[in-house]
């Protein structure tokens, strides 16, 4: 972990092991509460970032627990940036259904949907592995926070 | 997640714990839905009480659930949904496909 210049960044890196995924959940009830989120703001990150996971674990590695995906958290003044990235070949987007929820009887494809609908920005850099950026702004109502505490 | 099975004269409730979010979870909960087909048991409440989270490999566990009950003339309703799920059954839509209620008596009285 470290901190400066007024933002404060937390760098975690995991194995590929969805039974981790609960300490994933943890970091991130610590964050969002420091940064005086409101409780429907605070799921909407944390199913966000655990979408973004678990595609980095299944798709990236296909749950490989001797590989290892990254997330770092940046805590800036109004919003807070989170980056999952892994450097595995399997996670291929279909970037068509982002906007529209799947089939309602499908099992699969809901995961970019959800982060889309929950998050102020999603974006994706496929240049080494793959690379999710999720955003999420601060409301006016959600105080001055604890980015620089 | 656990899983554990609770008959009710023509209902069963399956008490899930934990968080549902794929790798073995999926084999466990179709081999309870299987298992309860073949016993002709096809009303089941799921209470998800002590389910903390669900990811879409979860909700996708959920809903291959009940196309197999579904398919067999079956139904599974829903207990306990805490807001967080709530949140993620809302957004997706699936709020329309699974019945939900507050209470277990509640979700009973619906069969």
């Amino acid at each position: 972990m470290a901190s400066g210049n007024g933002n404060r960044r937390i760098h975690m890196s995991l194995p590929c092991t969805l039974d981790l995924l609960g300490v994933v959940d943890k970091v991130i009830e610590g964050i969002t509460e420091r940064m005086e989120f409101e409780d429907t703001d605070r799921d909407a990150i944390a199913i966000s970032v655990i979408e973004a996971s678990t595609n980095a674990i299944q798709h990236g590695h296909a749950e490989d627990g001797t590989a290892q995906y990254q997330i770092d958290f940046e805590m800036a003044e109004n919003k807070l940036i989170i980056l999952v990235h892994d450097r595995g070949t399997g996670f291929e987007p279909d970037m068509s259904s982002d906007l529209t929820p799947p089939d309602l009887l499908s099992t699969r494809g809901r995961g970019i949907f959800i982060m889309r609908s929950m998050m102020d920005e999603v974006s994706f850099d496929f240049t080494n592995g793959t690379l999710v950026r999720l955003v999420k702004n601060r409301s006016e109502s959600e105080g001055g926070g604890e980015a620089d505490a | 997640m656990k899983i554990k099975r609770d008959d009710r004269e023509s209902v069963t409730i399956l008490h899930l714990e934990g968080k549902i979010m794929g790798g073995p979870d999926a084999e466990a909960f179709q081999k309870e839905i299987k298992a309860l087909l073949d016993d002709g048991r096809q009303k089941v409440i799921l209470d998800l009480g002590k389910v903390s989270w669900v990811n879409s490999t979860g909700l996708g566990i959920l809903i291959s659930g009940h196309s197999s009950m579904k398919n067999r003339g079956g139904s599974i309703k829903l207990t306990g949904v805490n807001k967080r799920i709530d949140q993620i059954f809302m957004v997706t839509k699936l709020h329309t496909i699974f019945d939900s209620f507050e209470t277990e008596d509640e979700a009973l009285a619906s069969f």
